[in-house]
């Protein structure tokens, strides 16, 4: 089989998948706990729900993808579907209600808030003085690029540069030790 | 010119050589940074405050430990609320309570207070409150947490002051002595 | 008198430090032979001063000598002998002293290692800047955490010994001390770095031998991360064993940057290319490491390390900008002096490889960095606090993570110089092929995630340019000159050994990141109140509770609960979650029970215990147990490149002349 044909094979594969993929599953979801009844409090602070009751696999999913967003409060940085802390149960539970009544994440995620504030989410608000934290990493990475390409690109006067400096060099380490390195290498045999 | 010959040069006009991006970038990266660090001891990192001060106090619908009957926070309004969420396990809140106990004989019929247990059991609360100070106020057994979740607790002992018209006005961490306690009931006058 | 002695101690090493780093760094281009040997000898005394010191304070310690402060501190009576001698870097002031031990002994194997090359002014220099460091050190000891003072009267009988986590678990021993030897060791390249700018000289030479001096901390490093986190999975009870805690991502800073560095020296080294960028690189590891020190015990960070929580936070944020703002100026000033090196022809080729790591890895160094400091800066300008957790984390480390994966079996698969694109699909077609099958065969054990199966697949082709990498010139040798496999392996793995211990790096690095792509795949997770008798089920197991039991410790109680593992009738094993009752602490602390297998691990952890029932919580955790395997792995590989050699000048002769007449 030619290399271009098995390339065009992997990328049909990953194609695939792509269109496959699914929110990541770790843990096992709150089925069969006792649902909680929505306090009198929540309606009141949250508003009604902003759709139709939730089942199913959706429920499941959603409230797991939810729960792995929201801080767990009396831990270290965990979100409340890892955590085995009584609060944090209480509060996957509370999620799942939620989402099985309607709520839309965001009112679930402003709920919450309203009464923990936002470091209970485990990732900031994608708004405002918080899109910071992705842009200058993605910053980072643009400009890092930019610069391998005109480090890559600049040929010429690097060329020239070499030769000059080859001619006036200022004496190596100790006079053998390249001619040596180099002679290792090449029995070394990885050129 | 070559490295060398450049650098002789730069050095015979006495100057020496600098590289500018790498000095400007440097700087530009670490001096925030540092600056930043220096900042944050300004901060205790475990001190959130609470988003619900000057916002009306969630309701709640919770049994008393001892299990006769239901309280809920609409049927305390008219008066200011204490209300101190506590466990057992928790050394501060062993502090705090028998100087609760005594303030709320004290303020008699003119301040409510109340305690939600936060992650525990009932049993385990009855023979704590046995121990520590007795009882002089409900106190609620927060089945689920939804109390919990609602004043946003993020860890015990903690205490909410609500006044009489059911606003929050003020979040107090850690074990209560009475003294703080006065100071925040009459700022609520 | 022990503290009395341990203060003189650290006060003679404060005075050689500094009058070494003085004489060390004022030399200049042309060292007498009479200054080197001075400031090596105040070299020698710091650091045997330093270690005598810890010597004392362990001393001390084991004696139970409450009239040290530290051993009041962290002393008792009931501790057991092992955990009195690891109290030494239990708590903050004797952690600082077993810093400076650990300094002086890289100090002594730096003044072993560099008596043959005396005559470089840079040699010297970098004894300067180390006793510069040790300098700080010995000065925080001294004036601002000294665990030398005098207890107050009247000295106490007993002690409450250290903290009842690190008594809970042996890796809580080991943790510490390897974190250290990784973070200290990064001194003695950052040294060799300054000394090579002031020199105005970086050659293949000097760079090849800061590679080897980076590598050993580098290793440490990597075994202290991995530990962390095994100590996480087998203490914390979460079943988890990362959680991008700041003080977890402050010992993983240095090691981005060190492994970049790494493979930066190889392409300085080979081609004389971008120098000045690998001494950023050293540089920005050791800043990292002393930034790294700051997080964790400044207070500033919210963090499960915090209850090293000290006054030390300010002192220790004054070294930090100097050593940057020092490491910028020398920078900047001497960048010019550095040879520039040849060309890169082309970006498809070893050197771009290289490039390209060299880019993802610093930009997941800033990534990291930027969401640990974020909340601090959104708190300074609005007074709110923020989170900045997992899901951030993951955002830049799951791309970055998998393509670096896939970089590790190109880099190594592409020639040097220059290659054609069908040249590169030639390369790695069979690794490609490889990478697919590892996909599609875990597809049919049952992962369906695309993300995991990238990852997957990304591991199975680094690893098939890992072997092939090593074993192709076995083969080939074998063609050329008959003989038997061992024979042709022995002949060429002598001569490869650097080359194969990188990649047998990389097949431990690829075995983690499978390892972590699985165990984030899905986890079965039960729990549930259990009678004696009583039985639960997890997965395909069954758990019986058989009975409980206590044991009792001169300074803890013991409560086990015993439950027989069943799975489809069959009897496992039995597996012992405990609870921890310590007399100076009022929580109990849990410690899991966990039954290890190459397909998952079964983990059991109590929620509460008592007479009656007994809260369990199991977990079904795959994979876990490659992430160990891929850290030992990597260790190996570290070893069997690092290993000194001896008798090199001689065969590298030989070795000149054969190739010298072939190629003639």
């Amino acid at each position: 089989m030619s290399p271009r044909a098995l390339l065009a094979v992997t990328f049909l594969l990953v194609a695939v998948y792509a269109t496959a993929a699914q929110a990541q599953r770790r843990g096992e979801p709150i089925r069969g706990e006792a649902e909680l009844a929505l306090g009198p409090d929540v309606e009141a602070a949250a508003g009604p729900p902003a759709g139709p009751p939730v089942t199913g696999d959706e429920l499941e999913r959603r409230s797991w993808a939810l729960s792995m967003e929201v801080r767990c409060p009396v831990c270290q940085g965990q979100p409340i579907a890892e955590s085995p802390a009584e609060s944090a149960r209480h509060m996957k539970r509370q999620v799942r209600a939620m989402v099985a009544a309607g709520y839309s994440d965001e009112q679930i995620f402003a709920y919450l808030e309203n009464s923990y504030g936002e470091f209970i989410r485990l990732s900031p608000r994608p708004e405002g003085m918080n899109l910071l934290v992705w842009v200058l990493p993605l910053a980072a990475l643009v400009i890092g690029a930019g610069v391998v390409v005109w480090l890559v690109g600049r040929k010429q006067p690097a060329r020239a540069r070499a030769a000059g400096a080859v001619a006036v060099a200022p004496p190596e380490d100790t006079g053998l030790a390249p001619w040596i390195e180099r002679a290792r290498r090449e029995a070394e045999g990885d050129g | 010119m070559t490295v060398s010959e450049s650098q002789s040069r730069a050095a015979a006009q006495g100057r020496p050589r600098v590289s500018w991006p790498v000095l400007v970038i440097g700087l530009i990266i670490v001096v925030p940074l540092i600056v930043l660090l220096a900042q944050g001891f300004k901060y205790d990192p475990r001190d959130i405050s609470s988003p619900l001060i000057d916002k009306p106090a969630p309701d709640f619908a919770l049994q008393t430990v001892d299990g006769d009957r239901e309280v809920t926070l609409a049927s305390l309004k008219g008066k200011p609320t204490v209300i101190n969420f506590f466990s057992t396990w928790c050394l501060p809140c062993e502090q705090e309570h028998p100087m609760l106990i005594a303030a709320a004989r004290a303020y008699g019929d003119r301040v409510n207070f109340v305690g939600i247990v936060f992650e525990d059991t009932r049993a385990k609360v009855n023979q704590w409150l046995d121990r520590h100070g007795g009882r002089g106020y409900p106190v609620l057994i927060d089945v689920g947490g939804p109390a919990a979740i609602a004043y946003g607790v993020y860890g015990v002992p903690e205490t909410y002051f609500v006044d009489a018209r059911g606003v929050i006005r003020s979040k107090v961490k850690g074990a209560l002595t009475f003294g703080t306690l006065q100071s925040q009931l009459e700022a609520m006058q | 008198m022990n503290a009395l002695l341990g203060r003189l101690l650290i006060y003679f090493a404060l005075a050689a430090a500094a009058s070494g780093a003085v004489l060390a760094l004022t030399a200049g281009a042309r060292p007498t032979e009479q200054r080197t040997k001075l400031a090596r000898t105040l070299g020698l005394a710091f650091a045997l001063a330093c270690l005598l010191a810890t010597l004392v304070m362990v001393g001390a310690l084991l004696q139970h000598d409450f009239s040290v402060s530290y051993v009041a501190q962290v002393g008792s009576l009931s501790t057991p002998t092992v955990i009195t001698i690891v109290s030494l870097w239990s708590s903050l002031e004797g952690s600082i002293l077993f810093w400076a031990a650990v300094l002086g002994i890289y100090t002594l194997f730096w003044l072993r290692a560099s008596r043959d090359r005396v005559d470089d002014p840079r040699t010297t220099s970098t004894l300067g800047v180390v006793l510069a460091v040790g300098v700080f050190f010995t000065f925080l000891i001294a004036a601002v955490a000294n665990p030398f003072l005098d207890t107050p009267a009247p000295i106490p009988a007993d002690g409450p010994g250290p903290n009842p986590l690190l008594q809970n678990h042996p890796l809580m021993i080991v943790h510490p001390p390897f974190l250290y030897l990784g973070y200290v060791g990064m001194t003695i390249p950052f040294a060799m770095a300054f000394a090579a700018l002031l020199a105005g000289r970086v050659g293949p030479d000097w760079t090849r031998s800061l590679r080897h001096w980076i590598l050993a901390p580098w290793a440490f490093l990597t075994v202290g991360i991995l530990l962390g986190g095994r100590w996480a999975y087998d203490v914390l009870g979460w079943g988890g064993y990362w959680g991008w805690d700041p003080v977890e991502n402050a010992s993983f800073l240095p090691w981005l940057t060190a492994t970049a560095f790494i493979h930066a020296s190889m392409l300085e080294e080979r081609k004389g290319l971008f120098r000045g960028w690998a001494m950023v690189l050293v540089l920005t590891t050791f800043a990292l490491t002393v930034l790294g020190t700051f997080m964790t015990r400044s207070g500033v960070f919210n963090s499960v390390h915090s209850f090293t929580q000290s006054a030390i936070g300010p002192v220790f944020l004054a070294f930090l900008a100097v050593v940057v703002l020092a490491s910028i100026v020398l920078l900047a000033f001497r960048i010019h002096a550095l040879e520039p090196g040849r060309e890169m022809r082309s970006a498809m080729s070893r050197e771009g490889a290289f490039v390209i790591n060299n880019l993802l890895f610093v930009v997941f160094t800033f990534a990291v960095l930027i969401g640990t400091t974020y909340p601090l800066l959104k708190e300074a300008f609005t007074d709110r606090k923020v989170s900045v957790g997992g899901p951030f984390f993951d955002d830049f480390a799951v791309p970055i993570g998998i393509a670096i994966t896939f970089l590790m079996g190109i880099g190594p698969a592409l020639p040097w110089g220059r290659a054609t694109a069908r040249d590169a699909g030639r390369i790695l077609a069979l690794p490609t092929a490889v990478g697919v099958l590892t996909a599609l065969l875990f597809v049919a054990l049952g992962i369906d995630h695309f993300v995991t199966l990238l990852a997957l697949a990304a591991a199975g082709f680094a690893v098939t340019v890992s072997f092939r990498d090593m074993f192709a010139p076995v083969f080939a040798r074998r063609r050329a000159h008959g003989g038997g496999f061992f024979d042709a392996a022995g002949a060429t793995f002598r001569r490869t050994r650097r080359r194969n211990g990188g990649q047998i790096v990389h097949v431990g690095v690829a075995l983690v990141v499978a390892a972590i792509a699985i165990s984030n795949s899905y986890q079965v997770k039960t729990e549930g109140v259990v009678r004696p008798g009583g039985s639960m089920d997890v997965g395909e197991y069954t758990l019986v509770l058989g009975g409980l039991r206590a044991v009792d410790d001169p300074h803890r109680h013991r409560q086990f609960a015993d439950f027989v593992v069943y799975r489809g009738g069959e009897k496992l094993g039995v597996l012992s979650p405990a609870m921890n009752h310590y007399a100076t602490s009022m929580n109990p602390i849990g410690t899991p029970a966990v039954m290890t297998g190459p397909e998952h691990d079964l983990y059991l952890s109590l929620m509460h215990l008592d007479a009656q029932e007994v809260g369990l919580r199991a977990y079904i955790n795959p994979g876990v147990m490659w992430l160990w395997i891929g850290g030992l792995v990597m260790l190996l590989g570290t070893l069997v490149a690092a290993w000194p050699e001896r008798r090199r000048a001689r065969s590298a002769a030989r070795e000149t002349e054969a190739v010298a007449e072939g190629s003639a």
